[in-house]
């Protein structure tokens, strides 16, 4: 995936990389199919519904790309629901806090096709009634129905409206459902992005129309139940079962449904990795908390809320909710007096880690130093390009906490290059963007004004943009050198001081 | 970011875009020999023999007046026998049994077979497994006896119309390719 990824990011930067947006994509077809899908139920009659559809395709100026475009946006939409869920799947982001986004997911893919095939079934054509006489083939092997409801398919009388009524009502109705279970997906998550960037949205939704005016959606001959189907266009994307569920009787159908729904629905079961490999939770240590807030509005997950404190001063206090809380340690950065953090992961640690690292390293005034993300470009990926640059890894960029860059300039590295995972790949969420803002915009907890901004960076390089990385490198090496010597100072003292000694807390 | 790799981009999402519209019309023929079918399909509720008598005075009693039946019924359902062939062979030898809890549940027949394009014998017969119950009952055996004709892809229904056994046929409406 990461080369594919890298790939991408060459030719659409990361901001339009349509594989970190693939959710986003999934969404913005939705919008598509519902707007282009108000259009068309307009001109759909229940009462003649194959004439009806070739009526809207004939419109010379908007039915026929209205109705390729929903179709387009339906099959595109299916496509960015699946490789979202490959990518969340690959980057384990599928168990613990997540199951609830993994499992939502899953039904939100369940009823695009629930929709697709109502959709489908509503033309009326010949793929309509392989789609339909197939459907009720595998249904019917479920008993729950009085009657066998593939003999509506025989051809003892024609369909009644009834049916078209119904299957309009589902096809009107399961959007609903839809909607739901993506409030559902992103419950958990702060300030969700719900739709790609202008540029991203504008331009898939132009391809997809231009493709709609050149290529229109086809439309098979009459449905007719008194023959069997002969050569018909199938939509591969909601059809792909067809083939399958044909060669086989219906229990076996089932059987491989809930067997492959079972496995991929129990995903957040199987891919949990075991207690003693799993990174704690984040917890909050209740004497440094100033109340400032921060953390809560800083994390990804709304994991982190403020309640009374348990400790006799006033106030309240952060408290993590273990339940939510994913351990990515983005609170870790965000919170001033170091207070609030997964176990080994807070500032206070990240800081007793960079001493460390400074006294078994030694650089020059010009020299740079690289603090990298796990997930992002790795400096040992470049082989021998990087060689010799101190590289202090951290578990997500957005965990860094700003301390650590001042104590490496204060130490005197000529400069410090953070190399942090493209914003919309963050595996942690929004730890990129949390950290350039902490870094250049003040964000609290900000790089202090005693540190010279021009001696950090960030770079986002993906974890294949090895060339990315050393090409940002050698760059920065160039202005480093261009600027003063960096001063290196001996005693360094980052703040601390908000700690209450525990003799003076009211008990 | 280059104008090549502007311009590559724009080709790559159409093209990506265009493999995705060609996946949504691959051409795909479901029924590739050229087969065609014969169907039986239809709903019937069968005849009940039924026993009915007054209610004595004691099982009155024990219900409300509102509930109070002018006779009780049982009924015993008759098992009809099913019986298809294709140019002589038996395809098709099955009981109808009506479901339900007092047996009075519609039975519905629903079968699809397979055949080769050309001319077929199809013989059905569907009558009651016990004649001398059924004859009480009035249950009666009916039956279809009929050549068609089948094209590639072409579909013969049987189907049951006001209790007797027709064919029905693409563009034939009711009335079967008969020799």
């Amino acid at each position: 995936m990461a080369p594919v990824d890298a790939w991408f990011n060459r030719l659409y930067t990361w901001k339009h990389n349509p594989l970190y947006q693939s959710g986003t994509i999934a969404v913005a077809m939705l919008a598509i199919m519902l707007v282009t899908g108000l259009y068309l139920v307009i001109f759909y009659r229940i009462g003649t519904p194959y004439e009806s559809v070739v009526r809207i395709s004939e419109q010379a100026w908007a039915g026929r790309w209205m109705r390729s475009l929903h179709r387009y946006a339906a099959d595109v939409a299916v496509v960015a629901i699946a490789v979202h869920a490959l990518r969340m799947f690959a980057q384990g982001r599928s168990w613990g806090p997540r199951t609830l986004a993994w499992v939502s997911g899953l039904f939100l893919l369940f009823l695009m096709y629930v929709c697709g095939w109502t959709g489908y079934v509503m033309v009326w054509d010949v793929q309509a009634q392989i789609m339909a006489v197939e459907g009720a083939r595998v249904l019917d092997a479920l008993p729950l129905f009085s009657a066998p409801i593939g003999r509506a398919f025989v051809g003892e009388s024609p369909l009644p409206r009834a049916f078209f009524f119904l299957n309009l009502f589902l096809h009107i109705a399961v959007p609903i459902g839809v909607a739901l279970a993506l409030w559902m997906h992103v419950s958990r998550l702060a300030r969700p992005a719900l739709l790609p960037p202008k540029g991203l949205l504008w331009g898939s939704t132009g391809v997809l129309l231009a493709l709609s005016l050149l290529w229109p959606a086809p439309l098979d001959a009459p449905a007719d139940l008194l023959a069997l189907p002969s050569r018909v266009s199938v939509d591969w994307f909601y059809g792909f079962w067809l083939p399958f569920s044909r060669s086989i009787p219906p229990w076996a159908a089932w059987a491989a449904i809930l067997a492959l729904g079972g496995i991929v629905m129990l995903a957040p079961v199987w891919t949990r990795p075991r207690e003693s490999e799993r990174v704690p939770k984040s917890f909050v240590k209740e004497r440094f908390c100033t109340e400032c807030d921060q953390c809560t509005q800083d994390c990804p997950y709304d994991a982190i809320r403020m309640i009374p404190r348990s400790d006799g001063r006033p106030g309240r206090v952060a408290n993590v909710n273990p339940a939510l809380c994913v351990s990515c340690g983005i609170c870790a950065g965000s919170c001033a007096p170091m207070g609030v953090g997964p176990p080994l992961r807070t500032g206070r640690d990240q800081l007793d880690r960079v001493g460390t690292f400074i006294a078994e390293h030694t650089w020059g005034p010009r020299d740079v130093i690289l603090v990298s993300c796990d997930h992002a470009a790795s400096p040992a990926a470049t082989g021998t390009a990087l060689e010799g640059i101190p590289a202090f890894p951290v578990p997500c960029a957005g965990n860094l906490h700003s301390s650590v860059v001042e104590y490496l300039v204060r130490s005197g590295a000529g400069g410090v290059l953070v190399v942090a995972c493209p914003p919309r790949d963050c595996w942690s969420r929004e730890g990129p963007r949390w950290l350039t803002e902490r870094l250049f915009h003040e964000r609290p907890a900000e790089l202090k004004e005693r540190v010279d901004g021009r001696r950090v960076r960030v770079v986002h390089a993906a974890e294949a943009e090895v060339g990315r990385l050393v090409e940002a490198v050698d760059a920065f090496r160039g202005r480093v050198l261009a600027m003063d010597i960096a001063a290196a100072e001996t005693d360094i003292a980052v703040d601390l001081e908000c700690e209450i000694p525990a003799d003076e807390v009211e008990v | 970011m280059t104008t090549t790799a502007k311009v590559a981009g724009i080709l790559l999402g159409a093209a990506l875009c265009t493999l995705v519209i060609a996946g949504s019309r691959v051409p795909w023929t479901p029924v590739p020999d050229g087969s065609a079918a014969i169907r039986l399909s239809w709903r019937a509720v069968l005849p009940v023999v039924e026993e009915c008598r007054e209610p004595t005075a004691d099982e009155v009693a024990h219900l409300p007046s509102h509930m109070r039946p002018a006779e009780i019924c049982t009924g015993s359902p008759i098992t009809f026998r099913l019986l298809f062939l294709l140019d002589g062979a038996v395809l098709l030898d099955e009981l109808l049994v009506p479901g339900g809890s007092r047996s009075q549940r519609p039975v519905h027949v629903y079968h699809e077979f397979r055949v080769a394009p050309g001319t077929h014998r199809i013989e059905v017969e569907l009558g009651p497994e016990n004649a001398e119950v059924a004859t009480a009952a009035g249950a009666t055996t009916t039956s279809l006896d009929e050549t068609v004709r089948l094209d590639p892809l072409d579909i013969v229904l049987i189907t049951r119309v006001d209790g007797a056994l027709v064919i029905r046929q693409s563009g034939l409406e009711a009335a079967p390719t008969r020799f």
